[in-house]
């Protein structure tokens, strides 16, 4: 029990008229990397941003249902900006700031706190060390954040996340955007920053999420174009011996 | 027809269409260019432009008189007393002075043919700071050099005199002022007949200092005399003649003076100054309204009826001609606010007339900005204002600089928002009730009143430089914006 770090209880979500999940019930645990795979159009990326109430941006989204992080409700009991802080995101899209790299990384320690330059600079570089990007830009953190390259755009985004030491990093396909030496630099982080961090992964590559995840979940879509769950658990059992016959047909291929 | 053939025929008519649109615009740009830096005037004088040697007296004026040359007319009647300003003689709107050296009085006087008048002969030099008489004219005998300050001025005194009959109107016709070529041409009989410069049907007869009685006695004759014999004769006609004066329209001296009389004398520095103020605080009132205006309904108004009326109400008023903002203006700020004619009246009208232009263009290049960046910074924990203040506005920057600078533009080229509320006086702007004019307008006032078209170019081309300097300096911001990080 006192690895959960999240509860779904029963959570629906509709977009204005339309219902996009259906009666989610989920544990996430801490320290370990959640994958979560199925068809396009799910709700695997909807239910990820329930996770750090990213939803709430959009107009007329209605969520029914509890989400627990640490035993409290996020909806009621914890304030959102806090949470985002706790609850770090990167997105598909490499989407670094039109700033230097620096300010980059220190844009989120920056909106909680007034750090001294001294403080400042050890969690910028903590940050892009966590993100293995420190040795290829420390000569150049006053570059703007759109020069790098697609790879290390996407690790800033990373190390951006990092620097307000979140205990949970979502990431949404994260390396869907990228070529498989960048794809594999990450990947390679994730599992060493799952020491430290907890995190939960979209991803539509089966072989990534077999590769670096220790629990995945498998969402469907049902006749209503509506998300659900179908099941969750180790990733070796999902992947070689699933228990429901429609993630075999998934994983094997036969529709998806 | 073959697609190559059809291509071809597209290709030159983008060709020519192109080449004829960037024709029209270099024109136009030339004229102005031109017309600014030069002008050219066509006067018709009644003496011949051709300046005759002295060897008894020379005449200087003061420099800033801007003197070039006199004819005898104008200077007999100097000399009479008749004459109190330069405004009417020169672009100079200065007291006249008139001292003759008691040297050359007798001669000065003699070659006018009118009588001495004492009071311009000069008793005692040194009480008289010449130097600071910025009307002054001297006449001093030829071995005299100029004084400092001054410089020689040009006598002209050939008159061109006719028989009677050759400026007769004849069938609503009647000779028209002769130009230096035409006078050549008819000295050395080359025109058979006065009817090819429109003048009856006589055969020009030229006779080299001809006597009063010679002219008077024989049709068609012409002659060129000296204006002194020209004032005893009684029965003979002159011939105006065509002289064209040419100079600097624009000089530092008249970006750095004050306007004087409404525009027709001095220079335009104060309407400079007017219009700087003016930009200043339009820029001051419409940018934080727009750009409020343009956060407001691109980040939080919700969509629904109310938001699409007051966009289409924006884009409306976008379009509303400039005039009707200037009635507005004049109802509201002028009369209802009681500011009356007043810096403050014209700037707030033209921010208002300016307003829905930034309020879209701001909300466009708003709306422009990756909404990726925006969930990424709400992601990191920043609350909605805090993401507008540090990352979208930041972003949108370029496309909100632009949309101002191309608003001030409009703003700085506005004539009719103008009229009815920002008054009319040239003086620089006191405080913000005071009446005043702007560059724009002064053009428009000084053509409307018939003060000086050279000097309404010369203001045009002011103007230009002025919208030349803002947009380069913006782009120059921007390009600079983009080096470090957009």
């Amino acid at each position: 029990m006192e690895n959960k770090l999240f509860n779904v209880k029963n959570l629906s979500l509709w977009y204005g008229e339309n219902k996009a999940l259906n009666d989610i019930n989920m544990e996430i645990e801490a320290n370990k990397i959640t994958a979560f795979i199925g068809p396009s159009g799910c709700g695997k990326s909807t239910f990820l941003r329930v996770l750090n109430r990213m939803n709430d941006l959009i107009d007329g989204v209605k969520i029914e249902g509890a989400v627990d992080f640490n035993g409290k409700d996020i909806f009621n009991d914890v304030d959102i900006m806090n949470l985002r802080q706790e609850i770090g995101m990167v997105f598909q899209k490499a989407n670094p700031f039109p700033m230097s790299i620096y300010d980059n990384v220190a844009y989120g320690p920056r909106l909680f706190k007034k750090y001294k330059k001294a403080e400042m600079n050890d969690i910028v570089e903590r940050a892009l060390r966590q993100a293995s990007l420190w040795d290829e830009i420390k000569d150049r953190l006053t570059t703007n954040g759109l020069a790098l390259s697609g790879g290390q755009q996407q690790r800033l985004c990373l190390a951006r996340t990092l620097a307000t030491n979140p205990q949970v990093i979502l990431m949404d396909e994260p390396t869907s955007a990228l070529d498989p030496i960048s794809t594999s630099r990450i990947e390679e982080l994730m599992i060493d920053l799952k020491k430290d961090y907890s995190i939960v992964i979209v991803t539509h590559n089966m072989q990534q999420a077999s590769r670096i995840s220790d629990t995945t979940s498998f969402f469907m879509i049902d006749q209503s174009r509506c998300g659900f769950l179908v099941e969750t658990g180790d990733t070796k059992d999902i992947f070689f011996k699933p228990r429901d016959k429609r993630t075999e047909d998934y994983i094997s291929g036969k529709f998806g | 027809m073959d697609r190559k053939r059809s291509n071809q025929i597209a290709l030159i008519s983008i060709r020519i269409f192109s080449a004829v649109s960037i024709a029209i615009l270099i024109v136009i740009l030339g004229y102005l260019l031109f017309r600014g830096l030069r002008y050219s005037n066509r006067k018709e004088i009644k003496v011949i432009p051709i300046a005759s040697i002295n060897n008894e007296f020379n005449v200087y004026a003061n420099k800033s008189a801007k003197l070039d040359y006199l004819d005898w007319f104008t200077l007999q009647s100097m000399a009479m007393g008749r004459v109190r300003t330069l405004r009417t003689i020169s672009k100079v709107n200065e007291k006249f002075h008139l001292y003759i050296d008691p040297r050359v009085s007798d001669q000065f006087y003699s070659y006018l043919a009118t009588d001495k008048l004492d009071k311009f002969i000069i008793k005692d030099s040194t009480a008289i700071n010449y130097k600071e008489d910025k009307g002054g004219m001297i006449v001093l005998p030829i071995t005299e050099s100029a004084p400092s300050g001054y410089r020689s001025i040009k006598i002209y005194d050939n008159v061109v005199v006719v028989n009677k009959e050759v400026t007769q109107l004849l069938n609503n016709k009647k000779i028209g002022a002769v130009t230096l070529t035409q006078i050549e041409e008819l000295k050395n009989n080359k025109i058979d007949n006065w009817n090819s410069l429109n003048g009856p049907s006589l055969k020009p007869d030229f006779i080299a200092n001809a006597s009063e009685s010679e002219l008077a006695n024989n049709p068609g004759s012409i002659s060129i005399v000296k204006a002194k014999e020209y004032s005893m004769m009684k029965n003979v006609e002159t011939l105006d003649v065509v002289n064209i004066e040419s100079g600097w329209n624009i000089s530092l001296d008249y970006l750095l003076s004050n306007s004087e009389e409404s525009g027709s004398f001095g220079g335009i520095f104060s309407i400079i100054v007017n219009t700087l103020i003016m930009i200043f605080l339009v820029i001051l009132i419409s940018t934080p309204i727009g750009l409020g205006a343009a956060v407001y309904l691109s980040q939080y108004a919700k969509k629904g009826r109310i938001t699409t009326i007051i966009r289409s109400g924006i884009d409306l008023l976008a379009g509303v001609p400039s005039i009707i903002f200037g009635l507005f203006g004049m109802l509201v700020f002028v009369q209802l606010f009681g500011w009356s004619f007043s810096l403050i009246s014209g700037s707030l009208t033209l921010s208002l007339m300016i307003l829905p232009t930034i309020i879209r263009t701001s909300e466009e290049s708003i709306n422009s900005v990756d909404k990726n960046m925006i969930s990424a910074s709400r992601g990191l924990g920043a609350t909605k204002i805090e993401t507008i203040f540090k990352i979208v506005l930041p972003a949108a920057k370029n496309g909100i600089v632009t949309g101002i600078i191309l608003a001030v533009g409009r703003a700085l080229g506005e004539t009719a928002a103008l009229v009815f509320t920002i008054g009319s006086s040239t003086d620089i702007a006191s405080k913000l009730t005071s009446s005043s004019r702007v560059l724009a307008q002064h053009i428009y006032l000084t053509i409307i009143e018939g003060q000086s078209i050279d000097h309404a170019f010369s203001a045009a081309l002011v103007l230009i430089i002025l919208e030349l300097i803002i947009n380069t300096t913006a782009k120059k911001l921007m390009n600079k914006g983009k080096k470090n990080g957009k």
